[in-house]
């Protein structure tokens, strides 16, 4: 199994071929600071391996390339079976049906700003700069709306 | 075991978790001139997979790695 990842990592990683860069599309459809953070790493990573990157955002991701919105993004504090994540080792869950209290989200969204900043991970905005200074394209795909 | 080699320049990831060391190399590498060496230290074991990666992407050379009293030293020479 390991010697099947690897032999797929090695032609997946393999160097590119000459005067063709590798490309990476990523369509983000979702404006959750949880949903938000994986798009941005991946993009900004690709970029940093030389690919040529491109991140498509619609519906609810245009929020990625909103200058007010994408400061204000949260976390829902409903509808994730998972939440709040096992932070070192302690096993508590919060009973879903309290995400429906009023504040839950800024709570569920504190927890995570407090979670990426304990790992010296950079928040949204700065991740922003850095794809855009690492050469990420964006492009705002609004559905038929007509916001 | 104390490493030295010369650098032109040195970048310190220590604390820092995937990708950002990535980020921050592929950022400084462009700050060195071509046949330039830069130093990079990180503390995230991860990053040794990384930057051998990293440096078979790019096409940049590594030209040492080593650890260091759990840090995780890398010198890469820029190639283009």
């Amino acid at each position: 199994m390991t010697a099947t990842i690897d032999a797929t990592m090695n032609q997946i990683l393999s160097a590119p071929e000459e005067g063709k860069p590798k490309s990476l599309a990523l369509v983000a459809s979702k404006g959750g600071l949880d949903q938000v953070y994986p798009v941005l790493i991946m993009a900004s990573t690709a970029a940093a391996l030389g690919w040529d990157t491109h991140v498509f955002c619609t519906f609810y991701g245009l929020d990625i390339v909103h200058k007010k919105r994408n400061k204000k993004m949260k976390v829902a504090a409903v509808g994730n079976a998972a939440s709040p994540p096992p932070l070192q080792g302690r096993e508590f869950r919060v009973p879903a049906f309290l995400g429906i209290l009023p504040g839950m989200n800024s709570v569920a969204t504190w927890m995570m700003k407090s979670w990426m900043k304990k790992s010296n991970i950079p928040d949204i905005e700065e991740m922003m700069q850095i794809c855009l200074e690492s050469g990420v394209h964006f492009y705002a795909c609004p559905p038929p709306s007509g916001s | 075991m104390t490493v030295s080699m010369v650098a032109d320049k040195v970048l310190d990831c220590s604390g820092l978790l995937c990708p950002i060391p990535v980020l921050k190399t592929s950022k400084a590498i462009k700050d060195i001139e071509v046949g330039q060496i830069l130093q990079m230290i990180a503390t995230d074991p991860g990053a040794t997979l990384d930057m051998e990666a990293w440096v078979r992407q790019t096409g940049h050379e590594m030209v040492a790695q080593a650890n260091e009293n759990g840090n995780f030293l890398f010198w890469f020479r820029r190639t283009k």
